[in-house]
């Protein structure tokens, strides 16, 4: 009784410790090649985001705070050639076995490059957006990894306003 | 024969009233061999104490206390292996209430601690890679201009294949025609 007593707690505990340590897709990824020195990443937490959105540089107009406020963090995977294309099929590999969490929203195929988007959901809420992206001409493997509380407007915003706000940069 | 004396010291005996003489009396009454049919009942409650005084143990009873001891097997002591788990045992156990309490511990910990975001992440392990915002906001940017380029690209590759789709039985049908 004891013996069952103490196993209880401690899958509860775990199971609770673990509960609170949802991850997102990049950090999964990194936990799986935590040795590859050829995989790099860029790490903005919330708090920087919160320090982006508040800088006093920043022009509210031109800029893209809009569509920085939905974000929370973001990470940025690079990984160069030889092991770029075999970490591109890998990766694709892993999302779609991971079907349940994440849905495949669109996906490219050009002479110039190749990928997709991913998304995870909550309701009409998107709170995790993986891009994959393999570069042919430069063999460079990406992945972008955002978090926050976006949507499809969100999306349709970035393809549509960035390009124009880059612009008036 | 009157017994009304030893009937008067044995109520006053009830009562907790007799002297050590008279009770004295009681018991040299009691230990006569002819008593009184109504005051039987009483004469073992006097006369314990002397038949108490006059048990005694026999004359053989050490020798046949001894031939006892004497019988009994002689005790075997089988030396038993303890193996170095067996050894360690209270060191594990002890390892797995520390490691039990240790994780309760850190469990509540989070649970107090950590400020869960709306989104369900939890970002402590994140260290960021630039300590400047102007920075930082340089790589949100292209990131965010990549993934435009990605949804333009996708759109793009949609519509293509469409157009493609829509072409397909037209083809068809002006060979059908010929």
């Amino acid at each position: 009784m004891k013996r069952v007593l103490c196993l209880l707690i401690v899958m509860f505990s775990a199971c609770y410790t673990f509960g609170q340590n949802e991850r997102d897709f990049s950090s999964r990824f990194l936990s799986l090649c935590k040795n590859d020195t050829s995989v790099h990443c860029i790490t903005i937490s919330p708090k920087m985001m919160d320090e982006i959105l508040g800088q006093n540089g920043l022009n509210k107009e031109t800029e893209i705070t809009t569509e920085i406020s939905k974000i929370k963090s973001m990470r940025v995977l690079s990984v160069a050639y030889p092991n770029s294309k075999s970490y591109f099929k890998k990766t694709e590999a892993l999302l779609a076995n991971n079907s349940e969490r994440f849905t495949k929203n669109k996906a490219y195929n050009s002479p110039k490059s190749e990928g997709g988007f991913w998304i995870r959901n909550d309701g009409n809420v998107i709170i995790e957006l993986v891009m994959l992206d393999f570069n042919k001409h430069s063999n460079l493997f990406r992945i972008v990894n955002l978090t926050g509380n976006m949507d499809e407007k969100f999306i349709l915003s970035l393809s549509k306003n960035m390009k124009s706000k880059k612009t008036i940069k | 024969m009157d017994y009304k004396y030893i009937e008067q010291l044995l109520e006053r005996y009830w009562k907790c009233e007799t002297s050590t003489e008279e009770e004295s009396i009681l018991r040299s009454f009691f230990y006569q061999e002819e008593i009184p049919a109504h005051l039987l009942p009483y004469k073992d409650l006097f006369i314990y104490e002397q038949r108490a005084g006059e048990v005694k143990l026999s004359d053989d009873f050490d020798a046949r206390i001894l031939d006892k001891i004497d019988e009994e097997e002689p005790i075997i002591v089988k030396a038993r292996r303890i193996t170095m788990t067996h050894r360690m045992m209270p060191l594990f156990k002890a390892a797995a209430v520390v490691a039990m309490v240790l994780t309760l511990g850190n469990a509540a910990q989070k649970s107090l601690n950590t400020e869960k975001p709306a989104n369900g992440y939890n970002y402590t392990g994140y260290k960021d890679t630039y300590s400047d915002p102007t920075a930082a906001y340089d790589k949100v940017e292209d990131a965010l201009q990549l993934i435009s380029e990605g949804i333009q690209q996708a759109d793009e590759n949609v519509a293509k294949d469409s157009i493609q789709q829509q072409s397909l039985p037209t083809t068809k049908d002006s060979c059908i025609n010929e």
